[in-house]
């Protein structure tokens, strides 16, 4: 456990030394990292306490307060943190592994059959995305599992696009047909050549998938297609809480809402940091005359 | 000439196939599996009559082909069925909310606009100083905020706690009636029939989800616009610009020329994503238009209701970027080659 | 004395891939002067700090780099330690700038008789008639044969040869007093790049004005240009009357640079190369360009020198005779003969 963590440091440094702005998003992403794997031993979410103060502002006891149940809401809104990162994570991952190698085969076998798959992308995503997701986990039927279902399916029609242009890219440089010529065989093109070029235009969006991710699923959570009504994902706490939160009792709502917004914050400073890395290894601003770069 | 014709066909074919695609997907949507499509397109608590007339109605114990061709056929002909909640007529509600919708949205595209694109030029003009990373680092707070967060926290904070903003209760004041028909637009009827009160309360009801909506476009915006004029100080002629004495306005005017296509884009972006996020804030504030009643038949399982809401959003962001890619063709025309 | 640049250092900071902070020093106490009715070449490698200098000169450094030291006195004015705003007002107006011409010099969504209008409203208030004229009589004696139509044209519509020439008119339109010319004749076919030289020489004669000309090509400096200073990273090293510095180099590197080109010398005057005394031809460049993250101490030429000894160590002081100087220790002592 021990190394574990100071491996994590590390990392961190590393990072935070290229990029502040990584740097920042990445601790706090470890921050609640930590704080969900913690909580069950310090914390731990549904045990009644002894006096049990039913709706109860934010005291010292109590730093988030307590709902109607009685229930400590900081203990609840960390042991939210789970679907928080599962949830995104999953639906991602997901994505990757459908999304990816249909991009890349369509951009591979290109002519008509890229075409089609090409406006069959396009299509899904002329519809909002934001809306499409609820409305495809109402049809399956409200659930966690589904609501990654749904999620991971719009993922990967994204990461579909994005491979389809990067293999694109490549082909217009030649890369492909070159390739080929040499005689190198297809699964050695694909992960000897094709996926180490592809890869930083893939991880560079993932930050930012994982963000949406987590926002659509907590909109999904507020219309009550996630988790049953009692469960500690925090769209559904949010939904739980919206009435008295307007009526004075905002602890309920404010701070599943500001973790949320953490989170989504952390991976966006992540994202804006890996896009300046990027920026900055490319090229560097110098002097202003044409030609004069040195 | 003959080129602009076959272009545009070529472009409306292009519309064409995604209309299909989008058709195809709204008719998937009662067919997921959370229950057999006459229950999600006719309720649970249909009597069986009405179950069979629906059947009929969408050729339920047809092969799916034949449903297919049957459903566009009739979205086509503007039969876009009847909410099981309401019995409602789906095409003549979305048509008669679409008022309200458009409202929030005109409202806060133009108050974001406002606010987004000025602030992306300060940030791009005080590039890597202070004032461009808190900008850059307010906006990326706000871009992580889902719409529903942020209109709740709004109105924890100003109705709930300060009590400036009114009641999520709608377009207009629970006492109020709404003014005679006449744009649709609550506020702009009731200054047009001088009812006084009406005004006061619509513009009141509008300001919160107004300014909601606003500040997640000028976040986005923000980003946006800084990165087209920072495009633009890299370019050959902006330099040669200011090696020739020019001031900093005029350069920030040479700059904001030049990224006028890119700006137009931006805007035409954030318009296509204010929908889903206007449907959002519709759902918090009881809005009363498209969205409200879209996320409320997603979350009721009205599925009659969702496709028309999918289909219509399909078509509003189509129509979007068509718009704002004509705009861009304008301005490219200006701008040339820049 | 139009211009006086007085031990100008920049520097340049990067991050390399490993996210670590390194400074380039770019400019390294590069000095020069510059007399009105006189034309100046700047010569030099790629990336000695040529264009750089017209940059830092003018205030268009854009960060990461930036000046640390060094004076450049312009009409008694030190450009260095005026605001930005004030500059504004010389650049254009008394200095004028002629870039390479790329492509996306001019203005793409002016027609050229607007910017050259333009560029005359930056500076003074001209009424459009009076401004329109102007455009026109400036663009005919830029050599531009219908100076009408040209005025109604749009950048994309002309030859790089007619966009250098408007360049030139748009540097030259509110009568400055010293014109930088960097690399004017970049990108140019053999017969446009004459015609526009021609039409510099011309101009800067005509005006009697100062002239700083950057080029890369020792023949320009050589046709065109009454002086020339040298320059090796970051740093002048010799500078002088163009006849005297080409006839008898005094720096090791002008003579590796004369050496490498003998065939654009239209002076008649063979160079003196290394190790010509024993017969084998000039040694040419050896060594890698400098490396401006770690450069060497004292002497900056002394890696790639053939005369480098222990006294290198330090830098070297300028060694001449009133207009012509160079940095070096053995400047003023011939070419040592070197043994087979």
């Amino acid at each position: 456990m021990r190394t574990h963590r100071f491996a994590q440091l590390r990392l961190l440094r590393g990072v935070t030394r290229r990029s502040m702005a990584a740097g920042i998003g990445l601790a706090i992403l470890l921050g609640f990292a930590a704080a969900m794997v913690v909580q069950p031993v310090l914390l731990p979410h549904g045990a009644a306490t002894g006096d049990v103060a039913i709706l109860a502002g934010p005291s010292l006891r109590h730093p988030f307060g307590t709902d109607a149940n009685g229930h400590d809401v900081l203990a609840r809104v960390l042991h939210g943190i789970r679907y928080a990162f599962a949830v995104p994570l999953a639906a991602v991952l997901l994505a990757i592994a459908v999304g990816v190698p249909a991009g890349m085969a369509a951009g591979l076998v290109g002519g008509r059959t890229d075409r089609v798959l090409q406006r069959l992308f396009q299509g899904v995503m002329t519809v909002p995305p934001l809306l499409l997701a609820p409305a495809l986990v109402a049809g399956m039927g409200p659930s966690v599992l589904h609501a990654v279902i749904a999620l991971a399916a719009l993922e990967a029609v994204v990461f579909a696009r994005i491979m389809g242009a990067e293999v694109h890219a490549l082909r217009r440089i030649g890369f492909v047909e070159g390739n080929v010529a040499m005689g190198v065989s297809l699964p050695r093109l694909v992960a000897v050549h094709l996926l180490p070029n592809t890869m930083a235009g893939l991880a560079g969006a993932i930050p930012r998938r994982v963000a949406w991710a987590l926002a659509t699923f907590a909109l999904i959570g507020f219309l009550g297609l996630g988790p049953a009504a009692g469960a500690t994902e925090w769209g559904t706490m949010i939904r739980q809480a919206m009435e008295p939160m307007l009526a004075d009792r905002w602890w309920l709502g404010v701070f599943p809402a500001a973790a949320l917004v953490m989170v989504g914050f952390a991976l966006n400073l992540l994202a804006a940091g890996l896009t300046d890395l990027r920026a900055a290894r490319v090229g560097q601003a110098g002097a202003v005359l044409p030609g004069a770069a040195g | 000439m003959e080129r602009w014709g076959r272009s545009i066909l070529r472009r409306l074919g292009l519309l064409a196939v995604l209309l299909l695609v989008v058709l195809f997907l709204a008719f998937l949507l009662p067919r997921l599996g959370a229950a057999p499509p006459v229950v999600m397109l006719g309720g649970a608590t249909a009597p069986p009559a009405a179950q069979a007339q629906l059947r009929a109605e969408y050729a339920l114990d047809q092969p799916v082909p034949v449903q297919f061709i049957r459903f566009v056929v009739r979205m086509a002909s503007g039969d876009w069925g009847r909410s099981w909640l309401t019995g409602a007529a789906v095409g003549a509600d979305l048509l008669a909310r679409t008022p309200a919708t458009l409202e929030l949205m005109l409202y806060a595209i133009m108050l974001g606009s406002l606010l987004g694109v000025p602030l992306g030029v300060t940030a791009a003009l005080n590039h890597s100083r202070p004032e461009d990373r808190t900008l850059r680092g307010v906006a990326l707070l706000f871009e992580a905020m889902p719409a529903f967060v942020l209109a709740l926290l709004l109105l924890v904070l100003l109705f709930s706690w300060l009590g400036v903003a009114p009641a999520p209760s709608g377009r207009l004041s629970i006492m109020l009636s709404p003014p005679p028909h006449v744009t649709g637009s609550y506020f702009i009827d009731a200054i047009l029939m001088q009812d006084g009160a009406g005004a006061r309360s619509a513009l009141s009801q509008l300001a919160l989800p107004v300014v909601c909506l606003a500040l997640l476009v000028a976040a986005a915006l923000v980003v946006q616009v800084r990165q087209a004029i920072l495009v633009q100080r890299d370019t050959g002629h902006f330099a040669h610009a200011r090696a020739q004495g020019m001031s900093r306005d005029m350069l920030g005017s040479i700059a904001l020329r030049g990224a006028a296509p890119a700006i137009a884009t931006a805007i035409g972006g954030q318009l296509v994503a204010l929908f889903a996020a206007t449907a959002v804030v519709e759902y918090v504030f009881s809005w009363g238009g498209i969205g409200q009643l879209g996320l409320d038949s997603i979350a009721r399982a009205d599925f009659a209701v969702v496709q028309g809401f999918i289909l219509y959003g399909a078509l509003f962001t189509m129509v979007v970027q068509v718009l704002t890619h004509l705009a861009t063709l304008g301005f490219r025309v200006r701008v040339r080659r820049a | 004395m139009l211009l006086d640049v007085q031990d100008l250092h920049a520097e340049r900071a990067t991050r390399d891939t490993e996210g670590r902070e390194r400074v380039a020093r770019v400019l390294n106490g590069a000095s020069f002067r510059l007399v009105k009715g006189r034309v100046l070449a700047l010569v030099g490698e790629q990336q000695s700090g040529k264009s750089l200098t017209a940059s830092a000169i003018l205030g268009l450094l854009q960060p990461p780099a930036q000046v640390v030291r060094g004076r450049a006195l312009f009409e008694g004015q030190d450009l260095l330690r005026m605001s930005d705003t004030d500059l504004a007002r010389l650049r254009g107006a008394r200095i004028g700038l002629v870039v390479q011409s790329a492509r996306n010099t001019l203005d793409p969504t002016m027609r050229i008789g607007t910017q050259l209008t333009r560029a005359q409203g930056v500076h003074r208030h001209a009424p459009r008639a009076e401004a329109a004229w102007r455009a026109e009589t400036i663009m005919s004696s830029m050599g531009i044969p219908d100076a009408r139509g040209c005025a109604q044209a749009w950048p994309d519509d002309l030859s790089p040869g007619m966009v250098q020439r408007v360049v030139i008119a748009l540097a030259l339109i509110n009568e400055p007093q010293l014109l930088i010319a960097d690399e004017p004749t970049a990108g140019l076919d053999i017969t446009t790049q004459l015609q526009i030289l021609d039409l510099l020489h011309v101009e800067l004669r005509r005006r009697r004005i100062g002239g700083l000309i950057i080029t890369r090509d020792l023949g320009v400096a050589a046709q065109y240009c009454d002086d020339v200073a040298v320059m090796y990273a970051g740093q002048v090293v010799e500078q002088g009357p163009v006849a005297q510095v080409f006839a008898r180099p005094a720096h090791p590197f002008t003579r590796t640079l004369l050496a490498a080109t003998p065939e654009r010398l239209s002076l008649g005057q063979q160079p003196v190369a290394e190790g010509a005394s024993t017969g084998a031809r000039a040694q040419g460049f050896s060594g890698p360009p400098p490396d401006l993250f770690a450069l060497p101490q004292g002497c900056l030429y002394r890696d790639r020198c053939h005369q480098a000894e222990a006294r290198c160590d330090t830098p070297p002081p300028l060694v001449g005779s009133g207009v012509h100087a160079a940095r070096c220790h053995f400047a003023g002592t011939s070419a040592p003969q070197r043994a087979a």
